[in-house]
């Protein structure tokens, strides 16, 4: 059952209650059969550009088409999409057998057929054992599974989610990501999926969209995102970041660029690179700095003040003279060399992991 | 769930403030009831005798039984009316984006604070000005206006305890919203509407000034023939009347109060 995902054009897309806006004027072209994140602090309008897709929101202007066709007129129950909540919004009068059934008793399937494809569909989640079960008997993770047959039981070219796994704790989230993943490898539909959670994004997606106060502020595979973000908010947003405003730039010893932040740290990026117009910001992701061993280049002196260990990775605070922060991330075990609060220790790292990038 | 810790303390304090207000609150009622079994001609407290010669006179007088009818007449309607309008009002209120929602509630449920008699005086010369006057509609309608924010009440009280949600959720799924109201939103509200309707039939089977102002001799309704009697004729014969509307609607509140008790549950399947 290999239903061909339809594509999504968002253009000029834009929603605003009483003149405040909630989704600014957005341009989004997401392909058949991918999966697309939406992520962005609370409030940037991620539930407003999913809900002017599901037809729940009428946009204030633009438009979106779906296979081609142009849906800002046409109805919620019209679009043949399908939906997935946060709070499972199953159907409590109904059995879970019912509930999957739901959307193809609407469709005047005729019941040998349901029987058939809501058996399958319950398979697929695994919950073949559960229809007769009403939704009150199940865990959040079962109920949610269910959801998730419910809202792809009529193939649905076009699957969206708003924060399906909010609801759940870490570990089930872990395993429910992996369940849609599989899911989506199956059915082949486009989803539109929403997250707080960036990691998740990242897990999940081909292509990620972060937003914020309205707007969608960049698009990408999440290695781009993460390598090459636009600007501080979503280098700040998308995994860890050391960011420090830069007061000025001099060419430096050897071509390089020398940057200096207005912490007064000196820094070593490589010149000749494209600069961003405007307030720049140097990025360091923290897993690019090492203490520093025989190799030469340039080097951050500190002390470190402060050491947080995880699963599997170490994080290292470390205060420079003139006051600015290093963050440190490194796997568990490089971490041979002890270090401890209050050492004084030299970080290293290559000038080409100095990013220069609009600060807005 | 364990009572909080003042509570217990003072469950016995409460259990016999409750028992004293309950009796407070049914005695009166009863009254009524030994009264009705009285042997003798006149209504008298304390009564005599024991007898059930009243029931069967109440039986064999056309005109309870006409005005028994008649409050089943108005009743009916007024419920399904009530029902009807109350749960519009209620998805209007709940769901609906208004900006007035708060005050388009107050204005709901204003007639239920207002005297009847200001309703009856000004439904008089409506009534009289549309040709109603006497008639089984005009007393439905009146009723209605009491009736009505009844249901709007309990039925705005099961919307507001289930999910909006559910009817988008619905919506994705292909159904338009009439089929999702009678899907998805209805069954979490049907006892609201329920006890909303038996409400608004208690109300209006209980009802007098309205009944007096706008029903006439053909279309009496049982308050008002009690009423009427009681000026007339001080027998046991009203006193069994009341004990009969009294149980009868007793019995109507029981049914509401059990429709309300019992959660929208899923249907349990073995
Ligand atoms: N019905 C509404 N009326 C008025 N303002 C609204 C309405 N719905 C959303 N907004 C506003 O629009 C903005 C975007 O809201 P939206 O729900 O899209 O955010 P979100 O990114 O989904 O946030 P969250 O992560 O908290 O779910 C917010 O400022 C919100 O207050
Ligand atoms: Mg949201």
């Amino acid at each position: 059952m290999t239903s061909r995902g339809a594509d999504l054009v968002v253009e000029r897309l834009s929603k605003s209650y009483g003149g405040q806006a909630a989704l600014r004027p957005t341009d989004l072209a997401i392909k058949a059969g991918e999966f697309f994140s939406l992520i962005g602090p609370s409030g940037s309008g991620k539930s407003t550009l999913l809900g002017c897709i599901a037809g729940f929101v009428t946009p204030t202007a633009g438009r979106i088409a779906i296979a081609g066709a142009d849906v800002v007129d046409v109805p919620p129950y019209r679009r043949n999409i399908g939906m997935v909540f946060q709070n499972y919004a199953l159907f409590p009068h109904l059995s879970v057998f019912e509930n999957v059934a739901f959307p193809l008793r609407l469709r005047k399937i005729g019941s040998a057929e349901i029987q058939d494809r809501v058996k399958r569909m319950l398979e697929t989640v695994r919950l073949a054992e559960y229809g007769d079960r009403s939704p009150a008997q199940l865990s959040g993770g079962q109920q949610q599974r269910v959801a998730l047959a419910r809202s792809a039981v009529y193939d649905p070219q076009l699957l969206l989610m708003d924060e399906p796994l909010g609801a759940l704790d870490k570990n089930l989230r872990e395993e429910m990501q992996y369940e849609i993943r599989r899911f989506h490898a199956n059915m082949g539909a486009t989803i539109v999926y929403v997250t707080h959670d960036q990691d998740e994004a990242a897990t999940m997606s081909h292509r990620i969209g972060i937003m914020r106060d309205g707007a969608l502020v960049q698009t990408g595979a999440p290695r781009e995102l993460y390598e090459n973000p636009a600007n501080a908010f979503v280098a700040g947003f998308l995994g860890e970041a050391n960011l420090y405003d830069v007061r000025d730039l001099r060419p430096g010893p050897g071509g390089a660029l020398k940057v200096v932040t207005v912490d007064g740290l000196e820094l070593e990026a490589e010149a000749g690179k494209a600069v961003p117009a405007g307030s720049l910001v140097a990025c360091v992701r923290p897993e690019a700095v090492s203490l520093a061993g025989t190799d030469a280049g340039p080097v951050i002196a500190g002390t470190v003040e402060d050491i947080i260990f995880t699963a599997g990775t170490v994080r290292c605070r470390i205060a420079t003279p003139q006051g600015a922060r290093v963050l440190m991330r490194r796997p568990l075990e490089r971490h041979r060399q002890a270090v401890a609060v209050g050492d004084a220790v030299k970080l290293s790292y290559r000038p080409a992991d100095i990013l220069l990038i609009a600060k807005e | 769930m364990k009572p909080p810790g003042i509570l217990r303390v003072l469950r016995p304090a409460v259990a016999s403030f409750v028992a004293i207000a309950l009796a407070y609150l049914l005695i009166p009622n009863l009254v009524i009831v030994p009264l009705s079994f009285s042997a003798q001609e006149y209504l008298t407290f304390p009564p005599a005798g024991f007898s059930t010669k009243w029931y069967a006179r109440l039986a064999a007088n056309p005109d309870w039984i006409n005005a028994a009818a008649n409050s089943l007449v108005i009743g009916v309607p007024t419920a399904l009316l009530s029902m009807v309008l109350g749960t519009l009002a209620a998805l209007a209120v709940v769901r609906g984006s208004l900006r007035w929602a708060g005050l388009a509630a107050s204005m709901v449920v204003a007639p239920m604070m207002l005297p009847h008699v200001i309703l009856a005086i000004g439904l008089y010369p409506v009534m009289l000005e549309l040709g109603l006057l006497r008639s089984h509609a005009a007393a439905i309608i009146a009723h209605t206006v009491v009736g009505f924010p009844l249901a709007f009440i309990t039925v705005m009280a099961s919307l507001r305890g289930s999910d909006g949600k559910l009817e988008l959720a619905a919506m994705t799924l292909g159904a338009t919203p009439w089929q999702a109201f009678w899907k998805v939103t209805f069954p979490a509200i049907r006892p609201g509407v329920a006890v909303g309707g038996i409400l608004a039939f208690a109300s209006s089977f209980d009802e007098l000034m309205l009944a007096l102002f706008l029903t006439g001799a053909t279309t009496r309704t049982l308050p008002r023939l009690l009423w009427e009697q009681m000026s007339d004729f001080l027998t046991p014969v009203i006193a069994a009347a009341a004990t009969l509307i009294v149980a009868f609607s007793m019995v109507l509140l029981l049914l509401a109060v059990l429709l309300e008790r019992k959660p929208a549950r899923p249907r349990e399947v073995a």
